[in-house]
This record gives C-alpha cells, sequence and structure tokens, in this order.
C-alpha cells in the first residue's frame, strides 16, 4: 500500500508543483554588469505571459516598454525571457531568477540568446524602481564577495540618477 | 518522543552546534499562497549524479575513497539532528543529469562541467532555444549573460504551492570544465573562466588556490556549499538579505555570504539546527528516534518505502 501510494504521488505531485531555487553569486560591480551586457534599458513592465517548455520547464515572457536606453537599441519594446512563472495548477518559482509585475518600473541589464533577451545576471541584473531609488531584488540568492575595481560600485540599492551615470560611464 | 524527551534532545543539540544568534531562521515559503514549505515525511532520500566531473585533486576519487562524494554526503547528514526526526538517506549514483520538472523525479546532486558559451559550438540550437535548456543535455551551466558565471551553486525545490509539501529538490554545483588546467581561476566579473573549482579540504598554512588543478590550497569548500544548499533543500530560506545582514548572523550556515576558504557553514549553528527542528520536530515526526538522532524502525521502513519506486525504474 506504501509503495502504491508513493507510486501515485509520483505522478500526481508535479502536476501541482511550484518549484523554488536558490543561487550562489559572486559579487559583480554596476559597471561590469554594464560592459558584460548588451542592453541596458529603463523601462516599465506592460504585461507578462507563462507557459511551458518543451523540457519541461516553465519560463515567463516580459514585455518591457523602454523608456529610456542606456546602453545598446533595443527597441521601443522588447521581450524578456526569465526562468519561472505560474500557470494554472503549475507554477515554477526560481529564486535567483527576478520576477515582475505588470506596471513595475525596472533598470535592466539584458543579454541576448539567439533573438531572446535575458536578464543578464539573474537576479543581479534587474532593479526595481520605486521613488527614484534602484533597487535589485537578489531574493534568495547568496553572494560571494571579492575586491571590484577602484572606482566600481557593487551591484546594489542606489539611486537612479547614479545607476544611469555608472551604466553610461562603463568603459 | 515525549515531551519532556523531545525538549531534552533540543537543548542538547543547541548546545553541541556552534552559537548564533537566536530564532534568525527563516522558512522558505511561497510568496504568493505564503504558506511554508517541508517535505511530507521527515524522510528524505537524495541521489549524486553518475555523470563524471573535473574535482580538483583533493576532491578526487581513489583507493582510499572518495572525498567528493564524501563531502555530499556529510553535508547533508549534518541536518540530521537529535532534536529533528529528518533523516536524509542516501541512495547512491544515478545516471541523471536533468533537475526539476524536465528530471525523473530524483532528488538529485549534480556537478555541472564549465559554462555551456565555453564548452559548446556556438551554433549549438539549445543556446538560443528558450525551450531547451543546454544543462540537461550536456552538464554545463547555461550561461547566456557574462554575470551568469557568478553563480556557484544552484538549488531548485519543487512543491505544491497551496500545502508546500515538497516533493522533489535538486542540487546543481558549477564545477570546473576541466580544460586548461594550470590556468588562473581568479573569479572575474561573472566568475571564474572555466567553472567553480570546489575543494574538499583546508589545512592550516594552504594558500587560496590560484590555479585549476592546483592542489595544497583552498578554493571554494564543497562541503561548506552543500551544507548551505541542503538547508534550502529542506526548506529554510537565508535568515537575512541585504542591508539586513548583521555580522551577528554571519556564523549562521544558512547566511547569505561565502567566500573561498569559507569552512565554517559546513557545522550548523543553534539557529540552523532550530529551524530544522522546528520544521520536522522529533515529537511530530513519528519516527521514533532517540535523542542522539538514531534512526528508528519507521525511519528506515519509510525510506526504504521511498527509494524502491526508483528500484522499480531500473535505477
Amino acid at each position: 500500500m506504501m509503495r502504491r501510494r508513493l507510486a501515485l504521488a509520483a505522478l500526481v505531485l508535479p502536476l501541482l508543483a511550484a518549484p523554488a531555487a536558490a543561487a550562489t553569486f559572486v559579487a559583480a560591480s554596476v559597471e561590469e554588469a554594464a560592459r558584460s551586457s548588451e542592453a541596458v534599458v529603463r523601462g516599465r513592465v506592460t504585461g507578462t505571459a507563462a507557459r511551458a517548455t518543451r523540457d519541461g520547464r516553465i519560463v515567463t515572457e516580459v514585455e518591457i516598454a523602454v523608456d529610456e536606453a542606456w546602453k545598446g537599441a533595443p527597441g521601443a519594446i522588447l521581450k524578456v525571457v526569465v526562468p519561472g512563472g505560474r500557470l494554472p495548477g503549475v507554477a515554477m518559482k526560481v529564486d535567483a531568477a527576478p520576477t515582475f509585475a505588470a506596471g513595475e518600473e525596472v533598470v535592466l541589464f539584458l543579454a541576448r540568446g539567439g533573438a531572446i533577451w535575458h536578464v543578464n545576471g539573474w537576479a543581479l541584473g534587474k532593479f526595481r524602481v520605486v521613488a527614484g531609488e534602484a533597487r535589485p531584488t537578489l531574493g534568495e540568492a547568496s553572494v560571494l564577495p571579492r575586491k571590484l575595481a577602484a572606482g566600481e560600485r557593487q551591484v546594489g540599492p542606489m539611486a537612479v540618477a547614479e545607476l544611469e551615470r555608472r551604466v553610461k560611464g562603463a568603459r | 518522543m515525549r515531551r519532556s524527551a523531545a525538549l531534552a534532545a533540543l537543548a542538547a543539540a543547541a548546545l553541541a552546534a556552534r552559537p548564533g544568534p537566536a530564532a534568525a531562521y527563516v522558512r522558505s515559503s511561497d510568496d504568493r499562497t505564503g504558506v511554508e514549505l517541508s517535505w511530507p515525511l521527515p524522510v528524505v532520500p537524495y541521489d549524486v549524479s553518475s555523470a563524471p566531473w573535473f574535482p580538483s585533486p583533493g576532491c578526487a576519487a581513489g583507493p582510499a575513497g572518495d572525498p567528493a562524494l564524501d563531502a555530499v554526503r556529510a553535508s547533508f547528514s549534518e541536518w540530521e539532528q537529535g532534536c529533528s526526526s529528518l533523516h536524509l538517506v542516501y541512495g547512491g549514483r544515478i545516471d541523471e543529469i536533468r533537475v526539476g520538472l524536465g528530471g525523473t523525479g530524483e532528488n538529485l546532486v549534480v556537478f555541472r562541467k564549465g559554462w555551456c558559451r565555453a564548452v559548446l559550438s556556438p551554433s549549438e540550437p539549445c543556446l538560443s532555444d528558450p525551450d531547451v535548456d543546454c544543462g540537461g543535455i550536456y552538464d554545463c551551466f547555461e550561461d547566456t549573460g557574462g554575470l551568469d558565471r557568478g553563480i556557484v551553486a544552484l538549488t531548485s525545490v519543487l512543491y505544491d504551492p497551496d500545502t508546500g509539501r515538497i516533493f522533489d529538490a535538486d542540487i546543481e554545483m558549477n564545477g570546473w570544465d576541466g580544460q586548461a588546467g594550470g590556468t588562473n581561476l581568479a573569479a572575474g566579473a561573472g566568475g571564474p573562466p572555466d567553472g567553480w573549482y570546489f575543494t574538499c579540504d583546508k589545512q592550516a598554512g594552504w594558500p587560496q588556490c590560484t590555479r585549476y588543478g592546483e592542489a595544497g590550497c583552498y578554493y571554494i569548500d564543497l562541503r561548506n556549499t552543500v551544507t548551505h544548499e541542503a538547508g534550502h533543500v529542506l526548506g529554510l530560506a537565508h535568515p537575512c538579505e541585504g542591508l539586513s545582514c548583521t555580522p551577528a548572523l554571519q556564523p549562521l550556515t544558512m547566511y547569505p555570504q561565502t567566500s573561498p576558504g569559507d569552512v565554517e557553514k559546513r557545522t550548523l549553528a543553534a539557529d540552523d539546527v532550530a529551524g530544522v527542528c522546528a520544521i520536522y520536530p522529533a515529537e511530530g515526526g513519528g519516527c521514533g528516534c532517540g535523542s542522539g538522532g538514531a534512526p528508528g524502525a519507521l525511519a528506515f521502513l519509510l525510506a526504504a518505502a521511498a527509494l524502491r519506486p526508483r528500484r522499480w525504474r531500473g535505477r
């Protein structure tokens, strides 16, 4: 009976599941994030749509209305794919990955994989903007400290104006 | 176990653990429902992928044993405390590299071998296909952006968002790709060039490793890292985030920062013990454990039942 129950659970539970995740990152500076990104934008989330992938994961496509491109020229509207999301009856939560809500104002450091935009550095690459302050949402991520180049500032909460200045000044 | 015995066991475990701030532990929860996560039974099996990896010399298996496997097993065993009914049962090596919903359901520890964009051809289709994870095919860690290489380890937990019941958890260790031994492994902007260099030992007087393949030195301690990630597997979150992280919390295994040579997280602090015992208390778990953590008969029966379905699938 026990074996039967466990076998049944193995069949049913994946349909009800919501994955969470935790990660450990090495610390990075804003300047390093900018240099390693193909585009850096300030914009607003206009919509999100989760979907299942062919290999059994869930990803969310996030539509961003770009107000300013601080680096690159990704266009006025872009779609970013991030790990995780919710579908009816099943969800995938990846704490190391950024999450988005409609209407949210953000600064994103972006990398391109084929035709798809991704957030560079997972949670390190997304800042939420509130009342003039930009704040990364590291969630469950651990940070491995390292010495940064002189004059550079580690990814962390800061004024939007300073973030913009550091991104545009990154060489 | 009677309440007095449980309290005595809790007190003994707390005294045996490293000191730390009280009641700082935080349980993982679903961000929408708020339900806290835990395994439905206090017996959790786990396996280690049999896929070969490229260990540092001190982690390499040899006639005397397998230090990396020993480190992984010790990391999980550290969470078995006398005040808790929890038992973490090592099932063995399995032929699996996929994690999460794409895997076969085992709780897996797998060593990735380098960064996918460094070891795969740029024309490899999975690199530009958001529907396919290259890691589940080639056992590398997919790094679309340069900063993605800063990820040392990643733990994914599958759970029911309405009940908080965990039923699958996997740990990915983003290890060395085995190439270019002798090259500088210093972590750059997004991490080291050929994957993270895990070491299994740290002795007095040893220097920090500077090159891949170097022996007699320390870098990212494997046991330290897996012990922390195993805490996430069990339903524990970090006790703090960002500016809320004070030095007083640093002794905790679940503290969200580490550094090369850090071995402090190998051993649970009292608060880590309090956390795991709050989730899986000895009295409520029904395992019949003694205060010393000796597994009871029911625990072994549950473990055997949990492992058996996988044998049916030929593992």
